[in-house]
């Protein structure tokens, strides 16, 4: 399983980010959270750490959206789950983003 | 919380604690006494898009959308509070299917157009046969889009073919109004409601419908007031609950509860003798019926109402003989002030006028009238029935200002106004909208005269009776085009052979006027989404392109285009030309057009520049000696209408009978046009709920409204469900005489209907009780009864397979 | 047999008789109370029961007891119909409803050290706003309620009331007479209807509400911070700030709050009034 924080990064355009937010819905799996100007928060739940990747590639390249940045990661792995990391690993804590990685345009 | 859970809190936390900080709104920084301004939304004014009881809301816009609403604490109206609709009205310009380009019709389906192409087939249609078309408006229509309907078709196509959806729900009070007191629109004002010691609901539950003004009332409660409220009605609503009284009575009955009270106060001798020597006549109905009847004496008065005895209104009504004498004693008690309040009960009946006319005699006769507190106040449904249906006239019959096309002085009062040759203006009257409808539907070769019809702002394919008749009749004729601007797909679209887009509350600049006078104005605060432009535009540009094509109806007597414009400099706009209609204030120059058709009847509307400033004002408004402005609470009296003559107490000065008197009528109880009878054994009353709107293409789009009440349902008696073999919930089948329909039963729910009764509100396009109600109207007013017909009810499947199916309405 | 004799048979036993009628008197009663104390925690599973008396049940019952034995006298009683059940008589417990205003209040510490950690603060503010389009709309109602009576609402709502898990929050504004005028439930009270697929699928809407910032500015830290949201229809501050409610301040004792915390003059009508309606310069012209 792995779950990331986003922050999604809304064009300025106000139907670009309609059709932003449109498109995002279409998606399963993703929370949305509440809009902070052009800031949206979302959570993504995925299987594996590989397609919550994907997700996060695929959404950077949406129009309407122009960054999305990663604030928090956690991933558990079938395999790791009853090994060394236990628990699984988190990475960033809520406030203390470690993990923010800005997209490609 | 499990760990999954709360992981996925975490995240979120932190990609919100993130985003709020980017956006700015999370910055908090030492020194900094700024109030967090930053995040807080610019706040606009504006009257409430829903009802006719026209509540000021104050509009939170942040980045070119509506993000927040709140009650106006300075409003007069509603003091800070809304109800639930207005409190979600933001909501409505956001439904995820807003129309938001022309569609035309082509091959059976609906195809994206310019609006170029648009507006040409509509004025080509126009070109072929202009009296063959005709336009179908609304109460909800701005008074500048009314206006501009008005002058293009009475002006500009010498044709009267123009109606608005208020001939379904204001046409009664009108006339009961005009043929009372010879001039449209209530005396008092909602300041009645704070002072009456008495408020009687004729088959209104305001509690659900105006539920501020009903507020308004019962709150003075919370602060010791006493007052008294009387509910007379065929069912038991959430109005009921806080009443004192309640008299349920047999449908179509209320005219004989009238008069019963109008003999008490004439047998007990209760009555105002002086009020009524001094200000009042007496008055019958002719035969046939008319407006304005024939004069009667107080004698044949005392005999004609002698007949309705409380005895024979209790066999009639059932309501108790001693109720009714109650009601006779309140009415004979001048120490008390009684508020009257009714609107669609009263309004859609099949007798709306006589009734109308009752309750308006009662008042005169017992004298509660004219002092706040005393008022008989007929509500509107609308938001500005008042204002742009009835005082711009934009009925088959009127003209503006109050006039009538039938009068050849009215007539050429407009044609010098609006600057047209004389005879310009047909003094024929157009159809009245079942008419208009019907004749729609029929086959041309049939006599069905009317051709092109171009509908705005409304949706009869919901709200017309008897739709069968009335509207679905429409399929398959080849001939007939049907033109709907809308802003969301609607049961009127499902049929229309060109759809057009429309600008939606403030997306679009606007004027209302609420159901006690008042006008209220506002201005455009976010873009239309897409191609949806305004329907004031749509008229114009319209009248322009028949104007190029040489229609001779649309130059003024200067040879002038009729809807010229020009700017500060004098240089005329092309307003025609959407990129430009908003280069100017077109709603301030028509609205300013307007204003002196108001006067003639002194219905003065305050000038635009005031109306900006206020959050609306009352007519007659009349210009102080200090140059300010002052509004009109109380018509017709002294003390405050300053078209009273000085040292009158009252003056009804556009009285019928032209001596400043208003008519007291008679008018007798008559059974409704249908009744249960043994096959067809309830009675089926339709209206609204809190919830939702008129058809409900607003408001089923606001998810907190369709969550709580999500579909139409039909309202039984335990004993009645228990007796057909229904449980709660069931979907059962509805049948008249003219069709059918499928919904779910409930019993004990949010209002109680008698034994033999049901109610079903009209407000769910997938359930349309409008298949089944009846078509019959007033004869006086032409507004059909949506209140009584007759029904029964079955198992589903139970019904002939002939019968028509409920709709499959998306398209 | 006479009536007379028929007493005197018994008159030896009478004293035990009243022993054992005392004994089931109390039994019953403390079991009556017992189930009351239950019914904070079935309050959620009784979706399809109303919360707060019904109108028609106090009317009919009082009127006709007879719909509860349809048998008769001689066969066993049947239930009712669903037709009939809102109509029906709930036998002894047809009066619990009222005992919710007698539930024992517990005294609030207003001295209580409470700092709830921004996991749980950020908690409560997303579930607040689950239940409002926008910062300042009116919040739909959690629960079944009675479709014809607002009287009951404050029943719980006239205070901050702990029903087990749950917090029925105090009005904060002051209380007009129609609850329902501006509160409706989340989900209809009315019959759902098996299979409607017409309703279910109307389409989704686009709005996005303003929200209010979630902490309020200080002028320097440690000053008491402005209030971040508007105060329209929310004058009471306690109830939700009070020492029982879910955003706890830290100082229930005190109670004038306006005096340390300003309102935002952009929030609140204020500077809406000094100058009037702020337009757009494109749709001013005139
Ligand atoms: S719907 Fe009517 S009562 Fe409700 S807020 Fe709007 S105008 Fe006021």
């Amino acid at each position: 399983m792995s779950v990331s924080g986003l922050v999604i990064t809304l064009s300025e355009e106000p139907s670009a980010r309609d059709r932003a937010l449109e498109s995002l819905e279409a998606y399963p799996g993703i929370e949305r959270g509440q809009l902070s100007d052009r800031w949206l928060p979302v959570v993504v739940e995925r299987p594996d750490d590989e397609s919550g990747e994907a997700v996060f590639r695929e959404i950077s390249l949406l129009p309407g959206v122009e960054y999305v940045d990663v604030v928090f990661v956690h991933f558990e792995n079938a395999d790791t789950k009853q090994g060394a990391l236990g628990n699984g690993q988190t990475k960033g804590m809520h406030g203390s983003p470690q993990v923010t990685a800005a997209s490609n345009r | 919380m499990n760990r999954r859970d709360f992981i996925k809190f975490s995240a979120m936390a932190a990609a919100t604690a993130m985003a709020r900080r980017k956006s700015g709104a999370a910055e908090a920084g030492p020194g900094e006494a700024s109030n967090g301004e930053g995040n807080s939304p610019e706040w606009h004014k504006a009257p409430c898009r829903f009802c006719g009881t026209g509540c000021h809301v104050r509009v939170g816009v942040q980045d070119g959308r509506v993000v927040a609403i709140q009650g106006d604490e300075k409003a007069d109206v509603n003091n800070g509070l809304l109800c639930v609709k207005g409190y979600h009205v933001g909501m409505i310009l956001y439904g995820k299917d807003r129309l938001t380009q022309p569609l035309l019709r082509e091959g059976g389906e609906l195809k994206p157009v310019s609006w170029d192409k648009a507006i040409d087939v509509i004025a080509k249609r126009i070109m072929e046969d202009p009296d063959a078309f005709g336009f179908y408006g609304s109460g909800q229509w701005t008074i500048p889009e009314g206006y501009v309907a008005q002058k293009l078709m009475k002006a500009g196509l010498s044709n009267n073919h123009i109606e608005p959806n208020a001939r379904l729900c204001m046409a009664s009070a009108v006339t009961g109004f005009v043929s009372t007191y010879g001039v449209d629109e209530p005396a008092g004002c909602y300041q009645d409601l704070d002072e009456c010691d008495v408020l009687i609901m004729w088959g209104n539950n305001p509690a659900e419908m105006h539920p501020v003004l009903f507020s308004r009332v019962i709150d003075r409660r919370s602060r010791g007031e006493k007052v008294r409220l009387i509910d007379i009605s065929t069912r038991r609503t959430r109005t009921t609950e806080f009443c004192q009284d309640y008299l349920e009575f047999r449908p179509q009955t209320d005219l004989a509860i009238a008069n019963g009270i109008a003999h008490l106060l004439i047998q007990n001798g209760t009555f105002d003798r002086e009020f009524v020597d001094r200000y009042c006549h007496f008055r019958q109905d002719t035969e046939p019926d008319s407006l304005f009847g024939k004069p009667m004496s107080f004698e044949e008065y005392r005999q004609a109402v002698a007949k309705y005895t409380p005895e024979y209104v209790e066999e009639l009504s059932g309501v108790p003989a001693e109720k009714i004498r109650m009601l006779g004693e309140l009415f004979g008690r001048r120490d008390l002030r009684i508020t009257s309040l009714w609107c669609m009960g009263m309004n859609q009946h099949s007798r709306g006028t006589a009734i109308n006319r009752l309750v308006h005699g009662i008042h005169l006769l017992s004298g509660h009238f004219g002092r706040p507190g005393d008022a008989p106040t007929s509500l509107t449904g609308q938001p500005s029935a008042c204002g742009t249906a009835r005082e711009v006239g934009t009925l088959a019959h009127a003209l503006p200002g109050g006039r009538l096309v039938a009068k050849e002085d009215h007539r050429r009062q407009c044609e010098k106004l609006w600057n047209v040759p004389e005879g310009r203006i047909s003094s024929k009257p157009g159809y009245h909208t079942v008419k208009l409808w019907e004749k729609f539907c029929t086959p041309t070769n049939q006599g069905g005269d009317i051709r092109t019809l171009f509908v705005q702002v409304t949706n009869p394919g919901q709200s017309l009776p008897n739709l069968h008749k009335h509207f679905r009749g429409k399929k398959g004729l080849e001939d007939k085009f049907l033109v709907v601007s809308e802003v969301y797909p609607s049961a009127s679209t499902e049929l229309a052979d060109l759809v057009l887009p429309a600008s939606l509350w403030v997306e679009k600049n606007g004027i209302f006027g609420n159901s006690e006078r008042r006008t209220q104005q506002w201005y455009k605060m976010v873009e239309p989404p897409g191609d949806a432009r305004d329907d004031c535009w749509m008229t114009i540009a319209i009248a322009r392109r028949l104007y190029e094509l040489g229609h001779s109806g649309m130059k003024d007597r200067d040879g002038q285009f009729i809807f010229a414009m020009k700017n500060d400099e004098g240089e005329e706009v092309p307003i025609w030309q959407w990129p430009h209609y908003y280069d100017i204030n077109v709603d301030k120059r028509l609205y300013e057009e307007y204003r002196p058709f108001t006067w003639m009847k002194h219905k003065n509307v305050a000038p635009y520049d005031e109306l900006v400033k206020a959050r609306g004002l009352r007519w007659p408004v009349v210009e102080t000696d200090d140059g300010g402005w002052r509004e009109t609470r109380f018509r017709f009296s002294g003390f405050d209408d300053p078209f009273v003559e000085e040292g009158k107490r009252i003056q009804f000065y556009h009285s019928v009978t032209k001596d400043d008197r208003a008519l007291i009528w008679f008018n007798p109880y008559e059974p409704a046009a249908e009744e249960p009878d043994k096959e067809f054994r309830y009675w089926l009353c339709t209206g609204r709920v809190l919830e939702h709107w008129h058809t409900g293409t607003m408001t089923m789009r606001v998810p907190p409204l369709r969550r709580s009440m999500p579909h139409a349902y039909i309202e039984m008696h335990p004993d009645d469900a228990a007796e057909e073999g229904f449980s709660n919930g069931e979907v059962i089948q509805l049948m008249t005489r003219r069709g059918q329909i499928e919904a779910p039963v409930w019993i004990e729910g949010r209002g109680r209907v008698p034994r033999g009764s049901l109610f079903v509100p009209f407000f769910d396009e997938h359930r349309l009780v409008n298949l089944v109600t009846l078509g019959a109207v007033c004869p006086i007013s032409k507004e059909p009864d949506y209140k009584k017909c007759a029904a029964k009810v079955g198992k589903v499947g139970s019904s002939t397979p002939a019968m028509a199916k409920g709709p499959e309405v998306r398209p | 047999m006479k009536e007379s004799d028929e007493l005197n048979q018994y008159r030896p036993h009478k004293k035990a008789t009243y022993v054992v009628m005392a004994v089931i008197l109390t039994a019953a009663v403390s079991g009556y109370f017992m189930g009351l104390q239950q019914t904070g925690s079935t309050i959620r599973e009784r979706q399809s029961d109303s919360v707060v008396p019904s109108q028609g049940t106090r009317r009919d019952s009082s009127k006709d007891n007879s719909r509860m034995i349809k048998g008769g006298s001689n066969g066993p009683p049947t239930a009712p119909s669903y037709s009939e059940m809102a109509a029906s008589d709930r036998g002894p417990n047809a009066d619990w409803e009222n005992d919710l205003r007698k539930l024992t209040r517990k005294k609030p510490n207003l001295f209580k050290q409470v700092e709830p950690s921004a996991q749980a603060r950020q908690a409560v503010v997303e579930a607040r706003r689950k239940l409002r389009a926008f910062d300042g709309a009116p919040p739909v109602i959690p629960h079944p309620i009675n479709q014809t009576s607002s009287a009951a609402c404050l029943s719980c709502h006239n205070e901050n009331t702990e029903i087990k898990d749950r917090l029925a929050q105090k009005v904060p504004h002051k209380t007009y007479q129609s609850c329902t005028q501006c509160h409706v439930p989340t989900t209809t009270d009315a019959p759902p209807m098996a299979g409607d697929t017409m309703t279910a699928n109307w389409p989704t809407n686009r709005f996005v509400g303003w929200t209010n910032q979630l902490e309020g500015k200080q002028a320097y830290s440690g000053g008491p911070p402005t209030i971040p949201h508007t105060t329209l229809m929310r004058k009471n501050c306690l109830s939700c700030h009070g020492a029982k409610a879910r955003l706890r301040t830290t100082h229930p004792w005190r109670q004038s709050c306006l005096q340390c915390h300003a309102p935002s003059a952009g929030l609140d009508q204020h500077r809406f009034l000094s100058e009037p309606f702020p337009v757009s310069p494109k749709t001013r012209s005139q």
